[in-house]
């Protein structure tokens, strides 16, 4: 990888500076920064939750334009997928409410055809922070996350509005009262954060102009209703422009905003990039363009899965991956379906309840996610995920041509490490293999999920 | 647990610049705007709270606290409770006035002893009478706003969690979900379900697991100096993980058989608290509920007197069991356990000898550390808010004299500015000293 | 380094089997009882004293083409996993040289004992007809064993010893072992466990389970024809923690207390607990007794205790049955014991209560309510007919209808209906505030009973509509005669009607039954099927299958009520002693 930390990055100030141009044209292996296994894998933890076995073979053998374009465009059979598992997740909050909602999310995300997108779901879900305890209506719920995930691929905008006019908004806010006598300041405080806009930084006039344009939106029946009585119609300025603005013509103000474009594009650093590395305006700047020029949000994505940036160390294992990721990343690396049901349960435990993250600023994020009783909490999850009767790792190690006592322990490590472990922890964990294989009686089966229960219990597991 | 490598730590570029971060992100949020922060973020909880924590326990529905600490002298208790006064005969007098119900006998002798405190006139303004919202604004602690989601303990570990990110600061015992006084920004609150049944082993120990000090060689992979602070950090977590394991895996072990003598579920529940902090989990707060999910065991409207017995004779024992435990583990001077209930209840018993939704209430606190006794006057029986008692003293306030005089971490921005006086429970040569 | 750890295991399973012959048993010799050999410490028993009788029973045609009728089985018949069990039996009989209806006549057709002891450890004795097959059997398995460990690369893990005279073989490294004897075939899991029944068979069955007192009673007290006994050294289970559990349970649950309060209370005096299972027909019976007593009149529990004329109601029959259950129980007397009984108070608990005192109009529950009913309580669960004109909901839940009898309906009724309707009042404001529809109230006649019935609207509904759940709903509250019925549904509450119009009152009654629970094997059944899909799903989420292997455990599952969905179990008490009787009756016998 061609970035290290003394050359390109001058992080003294906590902020990154990289050359912009170079960060984000496409990287182009070289010999001596070849297309390798580690980049497949990294490319798969950050866009596909990870890959199993053939996906990282066949991505080594197309090289990162090719995949990356796999990736990053719906398949086929992705419409066959929606109309199968739609139904599912409605009739699932219907019958079993949150539990339900929550094992059906998690089983498409194991099996989707098209992780980026569901990753992407998972990620504006994330950041808006919709709480299907505050909603009640389980049904009602479902449905916002199936629209949000129909636009979360499209443009800012979209999605801006997607949300905003979804009754869930306002009533996960606990339903403030947008009354034209008394807007609520502490909603408008709110969007403005979750759009962007600094609310310490906005004039105060400002945030009450924001808290007038919502005037007259109720939620009344679970429907998003505006009241043309109760909305105050005195024109409004809000970010330089100015008119008699509702939710609509807020949502396409913001949205145009560099401002809230910018903030857009930093989410998707942290998301996709690095949490480590909090990066300049200036680096952000050619994607900022991007977003305002028109491109897609599944086009910025692409943009930054392509990059220089994304493949250099920068990138590599600097974000500490959410329970979600980290117990999806499992079942997907081995290409296995798990029990979601009790998963999704685990997860509450876990801290991320993918109903209901806890505040408007969403789930914690990178190293807040680790706490030692969360990690140890987590560590018992995978352990339990892979030493259960729904993973079968030898039976992958087989159909791949490593069914063997020899090479199994090779082979685990480079499906879920890509040889990232440290050599001292590589040496302990075989020699554990070499007494387990020798034990008498040994089934290979039982034996290889202990191994693989004893890989993913290592730290480095947690790295995206 | 805290030992100077998360302290040096803390003093490091990089943590530096998290905090700053995390500096920023709270500026964003609705809590914090209405309180910016007033001390630089990351203030140092005083050195001699080090070590100490708080044991809130919920009572679901509304406490009666008339039927609880009985006016037994008073004849407007009588005239209002005419079934319900039965209990007064058998009441156990603890002042001139005042008398406790028979089942709170447990209690007794640490009341005399002066480790149990009873903070009487605890409410707020306007206080509401509907279960949700009440408990709710006991979470916020801004009663009131229905839009907030985070919750006084839940921000008070955000403040403690910016000096030492790794550790836990908050658990909560019990099967309900997760109560919003708990929800912070910045942190996972773990939970114990069940108190027979804590899944905390530690796991089969790792390469990580590092017993000289010095973190094993950073592999192959090609990490920047942010990543290997990040992977460094992971492995330290685990090892601290670790060892916090093993010890509550001991404390578990050595406190198995009185949970299987104990009678009752809230019982056990302290009595497994007691292990964890004599365990040093590091947890500062510990949160249990008793009477379940809303509306909770508490709302006697109905057959109040055998119902409330029962539960006042649950809430006596786990609470002696628990000064019992704590003191045999030599912990008694680090605890401080306080209830709380949504409400209190009306003065008068209605037509189906129960009573309903009142206002102020009384909260009990106890400890080593507590000036025992009847803290604030007995609110009139004379004059009443809609049946219900009228408050002299803000819950903020108890809150805040909880956050600062015990726990040394301060409350304005967690409370914002709390109205009226600050009730004093707290010995004088336990308090940590007021940081405003 | 490998080949030392196997070496060891193999010394260490000498050392455990080998020592000086002695007491050899031989051939055509008759054996002692196998209790004899089965250590004193014994838990739980299990004997087929003749499985001929069994082996008969199965092997006949008649159970054979009753078998076959039910589909599901027929299914499984039909199935890849079926015909891999033939191919193996076939090789089987082409290797002992004889067809296998006559192997299992020789190998199982005389008795079997299966003994669980502390620590899991397991003793199955099986006496064979034939000394000769056995060890044809056993050689031919040896082979195999030998050829399977050879190909996993483990010779070592086929091994045998002796100790007194008994040759002891393991074909999995020691995990299991067993030993033949003459006729006699000895399987355990633990090779102590097999020198134990040897030392016993040295010493004629001193110190073994036959001479054990408690088991010596609870063979007097089964029936002696019994296909299967059963015997439970409840002193020895006792010292499991899992009693406690139930206990524990029940302190916090007041339903389970209401159910299982009595019989745990008995059961915790008893020293043993046995079973005896018969098979007359198509019919399967379990009789299972216990030498404890029930606790006297004046102690808590004693709730649910029928005199010998008293007793719980025959079940109620109605058409498209699922469950019935007929409880004798003195609710009032049983929640005067709440602080004994489940003293810690649950929101559920006291959530119950304040309905109560607003449904009673502040009542005294257990003084001034409960003791309006008779002990004799009766559920049924129906599955239901949908009026399209209401709804056909997409979830199809049974109806279910609970049935008191009451001392005076003259006092009674009033208090019910006014309770009754206070409380779809509330249903109706807690839904409304959801902004969910709500009942309206009627009153409406059927065969001279007048009862209150309560529907959702169905105005201005699109088909969509109704499909939702609430539609499974009709509420009613009748009084017929001396008994009170409430339904979920009116069509259920009508089908009682009909019921208890024409029910014989004396012909009613249970003597000493205090629970009988029934299931019809149709209505399930048909019910399982209408919500196959949903339980397809919930297997897939729950269990982490594929849609077809979920598929595939439902029908199993399926397969599974087809077999024992027509049962019944009857609780009683018999002199003061807790006794159970259930009973199976298999697919296509006549009701």
């Amino acid at each position: 990888m061609t970035l290290s930390a003394n050359d390109q990055v001058d992080a003294s100030l906590g902020q990154l500076r990289v050359d912009p141009v170079w960060a984000w044209e496409p990287f182009v292996p070289t010999p001596n920064d070849p297309w390798d296994l580690r980049k497949v894998g990294h490319l798969f933890r950050r866009a596909a939750f990870a890959g199993s076995w053939p996906q990282l073979q066949q991505a080594l053998e197309e090289g990162p334009e090719k995949t990356v374009s796999r990736l990053t465009t719906p398949p086929p059979k992705l419409a066959q997928f929606h109309q199968q598992f739609d139904p599912l997740l409605r009739e699932a909050a219907r019958g079993q409410g949150q539990g339900g909602i929550r094992a059906w999310w998690l089983r498409r995300m194991v099996e989707s055809p098209f992780p980026l997108e569901e990753k992407l779901t998972l990620f504006w879900h994330g950041h808006f922070a919709i709480s299907a305890d505050r909603l009640r209506d389980p049904t009602l719920f479902v449905d916002y996350l199936l629209q949000l995930r129909e636009s979360c691929l499209s443009s800012w905008q979209n999605v801006l509005a997607t949300v905003c006019g979804h009754p869930a908004l306002l009533l996960s806010a606990g339903s403030p009262q947008h009354r034209k006598a008394q807007p609520s300041l502490k909603w408008a405080r709110i969007f403005a954060a979750q759009v962007g806009l600094a609310p310490d930084g906005l004039p105060a006039t400002e945030l009450q102009e924001i808290a007038r344009a919502w005037t007259g939106w109720f939620v009344v029946n679970n429907r998003l209703r505006f009241i043309a009585s109760e909305h105050d119609p005195r024109p409004k300025k809000i970010l330089g422009r100015q008119g008699d603005f509702g939710i609509p013509e807020l949502v396409a103000v913001i949205s145009a905003h560099p401002a809230s474009q910018e903030f857009v594009v930093r989410k998707l650093f942290r998301y996709f990039i690095s949490e480590e590395h909090p990066p300049s305006g200036e680096l952000l700047s050619p994607l900022v363009d991007c977003l305002a020029q028109g491109e897609s949000l599944l086009g910025v994505v692409r943009v930054i899965l392509r990059s220089n940036i994304f493949y250099s160390t920068l990138a590599y294992r600097s974000r500490v991956k959410s329970p979600v990721e980290s117990v999806v990343g499992l079942a997907r690396m081995l290409g296995q379906i798990v029990p979601t049901a009790r998963l999704g349960e685990d997860l509450v435990d876990l801290g991320q309840d993918l109903c209901n993250p806890p505040t408007f600023d969403g789930w914690p994020e990178g190293r807040a996610w680790i706490n030692h009783l969360s990690f140890l909490r987590r560590k018992q999850v995978l352990r339990q995920l892979a030493v259960s009767s729904a993973l079968d790792p030898w039976a992958v190690a087989q159909k791949h041509g490593y069914g063997s006592i020899n090479k199994l322990p090779d082979f685990l490590s480079q499906l879920i490490y890509q040889g990232d472990l440290p050599s001292t922890t590589m040496g302990t964990l075989q020699q554990k293999w070499n007494s387990l294989s020798a034990s008498r009686p040994f089934q290979p089966a039982d034996g290889a999920k202990v191994f693989l229960a004893e890989l993913v219990q290592q730290p480095e597991f947690e790295l995206a | 647990m805290r030992d100077d490598a998360s302290f040096r730590l803390h003093l490091s570029r990089r943590k530096f610049i998290r905090m700053s971060v995390a500096g920023t992100t709270l500026g964003l949020l609705p809590g914090a705007c209405l309180f910016p922060l007033t001390q630089p973020a990351g203030k140092q909880p005083v050195e001699g709270a080090k070590g100490r924590s708080v044991i809130v326990i919920q009572l679901t529905g509304g406490n009666d606290i008339l039927n609880t600490v009985i006016p037994y002298q008073d004849p407007a208790y009588f005239r209002a409770r005419p079934t319900l006064n039965s209990v007064a005969k058998k009441a156990r007098p603890i002042s001139d006035n005042l008398a406790f119900h028979p089942a709170l006998d447990p209690l007794r002798e640490l009341f005399q002893d002066g480790q149990l405190a009873i903070l009487q006139g605890v409410g707020y303004p306007q206080s509401s009478r509907d279960h949700q919202q009440a408990i709710r604004d006991w979470y916020t602690a801004l009663p009131g706003d229905t839009v907030e989601r985070t919750g006084w303990i839940g921000r008070a570990c955000d403040i403690l969690n910016q000096a030492l990110p790794s550790e836990v600061h908050a658990l909560f015992v019990g099967t309900i979900p997760l109560p919003q006084a708990l929800v912070g920004r910045s942190a996972v609150v773990p939970r114990i379900r069940d108190a027979n049944n804590v899944n905390w082993e530690p796991l089969p120990a790792g390469d990580w697991e590092i017993s000289s000090g010095e973190p094993p060689d950073e592999g192959t992979a090609p990490l920047t100096a942010e990543a290997q602070d990040l992977l460094r950090h992971l492995r330290q977590t685990a090892t601290q993980a670790q060892r916090v394991a093993k010890r509550v895996q001991a404390a578990v072990e050595k406190v198995a058989p009185q949970l299987d003598a104990a009678r009752f579920e809230l019982e056990r529940r302290l009595q497994l608290i007691a292990s964890l902090i004599d365990a040093e989990v590091g947890v500062r707060f510990f949160f249990t509920d008793f009477g379940g999910p809303e509306p909770g065991g508490f709302d006697t409207h109905a057959n109040q007197l055998d119902n409330h017995h029962a539960l006042l004779t649950e809430l006596a024992q786990g609470i002696a069991s628990f000064a019992h435990h704590t003191e045999k583990l030599g912990i008694a001077d680090r605890v401080l356990l306080m209830t709380f209930s949504e409400f209190g209840r009306t003065l008068a018993e209605n037509g189906r000898h129960g009573t309903d939704h009142g206002a102020a209430t009384s909260l009990f606190v106890f400890g080593k550390a507590v000036q025992g006794g009847l803290v604030g006057k007995h609110p009139s029986l004379y004059q009443l808010d809609q049946g219900g008692l009228i408050h002299h003293t803000d819950f903020r306030a108890v809150y805040k004299s909880l956050l600062e005089d015990w726990l040394g971490v301060p409350a304005e921005p967690v409370l914002g500015p709390v109205p009226g006086p600050v009730p004093l429970f707290v010995k004088e040569e336990y308090r940590a000293g007021r940081a405003s | 380094m490998m080949a030392r750890v196997k070496r060891s295991i193999f010394t260490s399973l000498i050392t455990i089997l080998i020592l000086p012959a002695a007491n050899v048993c031989g051939a055509g010799e008759e054996l002692p009882s196998a209790t004899e050999w089965i250590p004193a410490e014994a838990a739980i028993v299990l004997e087929i004293p003749d499985s001929s009788k069994v082996v008969e029973g199965l092997l006949s045609k008649e159970f054979e083409g009753r078998i076959r009728e039910n589909e599901q089985i027929r299914q499984f018949l039909e199935s890849p996993q079926f015909a891999q069990i033939v191919g193996i039996v076939r090789y089987l009989e082409f290797r002992l040289g004889t067809d296998w209806k006559d192997a299992v006549r020789k190998l199982f057709g005389g008795r079997i004992t299966a003994a669980l002891l502390p620590r899991n450890q397991v003793l199955i004795v099986v006496d064979t007809k034939s000394a000769e097959l056995l060890s044809k059997l056993h050689q031919v398995l040896l082979e195999h064993a030998r050829d399977e460990a050879q190909k996993a690369g483990d010779p070592d893990r086929v091994a045998s010893g002796v100790y007194k005279g008994w040759t002891g073989w393991t074909f999995d490294g020691g995990k299991n072992v067993h030993a033949l004897v003459g006729s006699r075939l000895l399987l355990s899991n633990k090779a102590d466990l097999l020198r134990s029944a040897a030392d016993l068979a040295e010493t004629g069955g001193a110190g073994s389970l036959a001479r054990v007192a408690a088991y010596q009673q609870a063979q007097a007290a089964l029936p002696q024809n019994a296909w299967v006994r059963a015997f439970v050294n409840i002193g020895l289970i006792k010292e499991a923690p899992r009693s406690d559990r139930i206990e524990r349970a029940m302190r916090t649950n007041p339903l389970l207390a209401l159910m299982v309060a009595d019989n745990l209370e008995a059961l915790s005096n008893a020293t043993w607990m046995a079973a005896a299972i018969n098979v007359d027909g198509g019919r399967v019976g379990l009789h299972v007794v216990a030498d404890g007593t029930f606790p006297g009149g004046d102690h808590p529990t004693a709730f649910s205790l029928p005199t010998n004329e008293s007793g719980c109601l025959r079940n109620i029959e109605v058409p498209r049955r699922l469950v019935a259950v007929s409880l004798y129980r003195d609710l009032a007397r049983f929640y005067r014991q709440k602080d004994v009984l489940f003293p810690e108070r649950t929101s559920g608990l006291i959530f119950f209560e304040n309905m109560m005192g607003v449904f009673f109009t502040g009542r005294h529950f257990s003084e001034e309510v409960l003791p309006h009913l008779h002990p004799e309580i009766r559920l049924v669960v129906a599955a239901q007919e949908y009026q399209p004109d209401y709804g056909v909901p997409a979830v199809a839940l049974p109806a279910m209808a609970l049935v008191f009898r009451m001392k005076d309906p003259k006092q009674f009724v009033p208090m019910a209906e006014e309770a009754w309707q206070k409380a779809l009042g509330l249903i109706n404001f807690t839904r409304g505030q959801q902004a969910l529809p709500g009942l309206i109230l009627d009153r409406a006649e059927y065969r001279g009973v007048r009862y209150t019935v309560a529907a959702f609207s169905t105005v201005g509904l699109t088909p969509e509509d109704r499909k939702d759940v609430r539609f499974n709903f009709r509420p009613v509250l009748a009084p017929v005669g001396e008994y009170l019925v409430l339904s979920s549904t009116e069509q259920l509450a009508r089908d009682i009607i009909d019921y208890l119009q024409q029910e014989d009152q004396n012909a009613a009654r249970l003597p000493g039954r205090h629970f009988v629970l029934e299931t019809d094997r149709e209505g399930l059944l048909k019910l399982l099927k209408t919500n196959r899909e949903a339980i397809i799903r919930q297997n897939m989420v729950e269990r982490g299958h594929s849609r077809e292997k979920a598929e595939a455990e439902t029908n199993n599952l399926f397969a599974l009520v087809a077999i024992l969905g027509e049962l019944r179990v009857e609780l009683l008490r018999q002199e003061d002693k807790p006794q159970a009787r259930i009973e199976v009756a298999l697919p296509g016998t006549e009701n």
